[in-house]
């Protein structure tokens, strides 16, 4: 996938795109907005990772620049200016989504392949939590790169869960996902599944969480709120 | 306060008890001046009549002592007259032999004396004629003298009256000052409670309308110094907003090259060190983003930034959902109370979110491994609540007014919050027109905060 960088701090950009080399991008960097418009013009990209604070022509003028051309490649703003009206600002201007300094790298990779793949420019079709994966074509689970042995039962409340990532999903919702209208199911039989799934999970950065009163929800263990 | 009544008090009564009191005295001499001419041309007029009295009877002299020379001195105080007619040398003629002597000029005029006699103080005059026959000169001498009751009643009629003037006056002088002391500080002492009434960091202008004109120039010094300090102040809140800020770039990169170098390092070691590393790294960026929080807080206070309509029930979920994590870590049962009801306020998204958030992230931190936290949101008569109880310590009540001061800890043994939390939720609940009560549970179990929010038109 090919991302197009626009930072002015050299230090910064340099070091973004060896990180996110390293989480196999290809990355281009460029320090100032015309040379980014530029590079659009001429080229492909899959996202654009765009500072706000730029050296004359400012992010947001970049991006209303991309807008107005009918171009609607995915656009991450990243800044370190993190108040509520720059956020708001930035979305109405046409950006897809925002980023704060400093982040995680995590995050940022996990907001990249959610771009990407929301806007379908990429054939990957891996939904994606920490090191469980899931193939929407296969429906097969991946946990640390190994295959996940699931019941059929214990496979559809994963799922649920996976494809609702970061949000709590209900017993009541996993019973209409898991059982057939009408069957003699009780709540307890969801618990007994996500009971089972945390023990196969157990070696694994993704984890199910209760939240009591509203239900459970799948996380990276990793991530910082 | 007292200080100043007790100075007027001073300079103004001391000066005038002693003035007071020397007229006193000065009017004391006079009266007793009075009372003795009173007394002594008595005395002269009776000695003159019985000096008038000697005459010669039978080659000798003798005295008698007309009624009308003693009646002068019937009194009603009683006064003891005694009185001798003598001749020179020796010879007495009438009255007491043993009244004390007197000497009085030669020239006739009266010899007054005070003498005492029998256990008596008297006032005494002698007199001395001359009296002629066949070419003799016989000097007699009369002496009458009185005991002084009617004088000193004299002097009692003469300076009492005087002295009663002279003690209301003083009596009136203090009451007048007292009075007027107590009105005319009144403003003052309003302003103190007003002063005293204030939030700490309530730099509003005083109000000068009620005070004495000459008053009003303090009361404006001191607002042109409020408004001095409030400058200070917000320059140095921004500063604080200002160097979190410049923070952020340079933690940013710090935990990208971390990330990078995590995909390098080889030895497990390393990897150990690195993820450290890492740990501080979003420490420092969550204490950032905390400083930010404060002083968005702060800032948005006394503003007026245009309020949104935010569901109180989502929040809560959106901040259970964040904080998941953390519980899970710390074997914490995080919920959402079953009663829990939807309510809207009208309110900044932001410090909303901040202030539960905070609110909750302290609850977990403080709870002990398998207790429970519990959010509620829901409607308390007219205004909204949320309310977050737990299974923790509490906070015990010598604790709680520091508890939302910066950098406060009620428990110091925990070493992951920076004791901002609470500041956090304490200004945003401000700058949102709410109020946070922190109060330990019904049922002893822990600590429940709760914040009550106006609802806001819709």
């Amino acid at each position: 996938m090919k991302l197009l960088l626009v930072e002015d701090n050299l230090e910064f950009a340099l070091w973004l795109s060896k990180a996110l080399q390293a989480e196999r991008f290809t990355v281009e960097c460029v320090h100032d907005g015309s040379t980014a418009i530029h590079r659009i013009e001429q080229s492909q990209y899959d996202l654009l990772l765009l500072d706000l604070r730029l050296p004359g022509m400012d992010g947001r003028n970049v991006l209303r620049s991309i807008r107005r051309r009918r171009n609607d490649m995915p656009v991450l703003v990243v800044t370190a200016n993190a108040s509520v009206d720059v956020k708001v600002d930035c979305l109405d201007h046409g950006a897809d989504d925002y980023v704060g300094k400093p982040f995680e790298l995590r995050e940022l990779v996990a907001r990249i392949k959610a771009l990407i793949r929301r806007h379908g420019r990429s054939s990957q079709s891996l939904v994606q939590c920490a090191d469980l994966q899931f193939d929407l074509d296969t429906h097969q689970f991946r946990a640390a790169g190994l295959p996940l042995e699931l019941t059929l039962r214990e496979h559809d409340v994963l799922e649920t869960l996976m494809l609702r990532q970061g949000k709590t999903v209900t017993k009541a919702q996993l019973m209409v996902k898991v059982f057939d209208l009408g069957s003699e199911a009780s709540e307890n039989a969801i618990e007994t599944y996500v009971h089972r799934l945390r023990r196969k999970l157990a070696g694994s950065q993704a984890r199910i969480l209760t939240l009591r009163g509203l239900g459970y929800l799948l996380r990276d263990a990793d991530a910082t709120t | 306060m007292k200080q100043l009544r007790v100075r007027l008090l001073l300079w103004v009564l001391v000066p005038m008890t002693v003035v007071l009191a020397l007229m006193a005295g000065l009017s004391l001499e006079n009266a007793r001046n009075t009372a003795l001419l009173v007394q002594d041309r008595g005395l002269l007029a009776s000695a003159e009549v019985m000096a008038g009295q000697v005459r010669w009877q039978e080659e000798r002299l003798s005295a008698e002592t007309p009624p009308a020379a003693l009646q002068m001195f019937a009194s009603r105080e009683r006064d003891r007259v005694y009185f001798r007619v003598r001749a020179t040398p020796g010879e007495l003629l009438a009255g007491w032999p043993d009244l004390p002597d007197g000497v009085a000029p030669d020239n006739g005029a009266p010899l007054y004396s005070n003498v005492q006699y029998r256990g008596n103080d008297l006032r005494m005059v002698t007199l001395m004629r001359r009296v002629y026959r066949d070419g003799r000169t016989i000097t007699v001498s009369v002496s009458v003298a009185e005991s002084r009751n009617a004088f000193h009643h004299l002097i009692d009629t003469l300076w009492r009256p005087i002295l009663l003037q002279e003690s209301v006056l003083l009596a009136l002088a203090l009451a007048l000052m007292i009075v007027g002391l107590t009105l005319e500080l009144r403003p003052l002492l309003l302003l103190r409670r007003d002063l005293q009434a204030r939030a700490a960091d309530d730099l509003m202008p005083l109000e000068t309308v009620q005070l004495q004109r000459e008053l009003q120039p303090i009361v404006e010094t001191i607002n042109q110094y409020a408004t001095r300090l409030t400058a200070q102040v917000n320059i140095q809140k921004r500063f604080v907003a200002d160097a979190a800020h410049q923070l952020r770039t340079p933690v940013a990169l710090m935990s990208t090259q971390l990330d990078y170098a995590a995909h390098l390092a080889v030895g497990s070691e390393l990897k150990e060190t690195l993820r450290a590393v890492r740990a501080c790294a979003r420490r420092l960026k969550d204490l950032i983003n905390q400083l930010l929080s404060l002083s968005h807080a702060e800032a948005a206070r006394g503003t007026n930034l245009p309020r949104q309509n935010v569901s109180l029930l989502e929040l809560a979920q959106q901040v259970l959902v964040d904080l998941s994590l953390l519980a899970d870590d710390k074997g914490i049962d995080l919920g959402l109370s079953s009663t829990s009801a939807d309510v809207s306020v009208m309110s900044y998204p932001t410090l909303i979110h901040a202030l539960l958030f905070n609110l909750v992230d302290n609850a977990v931190r403080y709870t002990p491994r398998g207790g429970n936290v519990t959010v509620h949101a829901g409607l308390a008569g007219t205004s909204a609540i949320l309310q977050v109880d737990d299974t923790g310590p509490g906070i015990p009540d010598a604790l709680k007014p520091h508890v939302f001061e910066r950098f406060s800890r009620g428990n110091v043994s925990d070493n992951n919050g920076f004791g901002l939390g609470l500041a956090i939720v304490s200004e945003a609940a401000k700058a949102c027109g709410g109020v946070v009560e922190l109060s330990s549970r019904s049922d002893g179990a822990g600590l429940s905060a709760v914040v009550r929010l106006p609802i806001g038109q819709t």
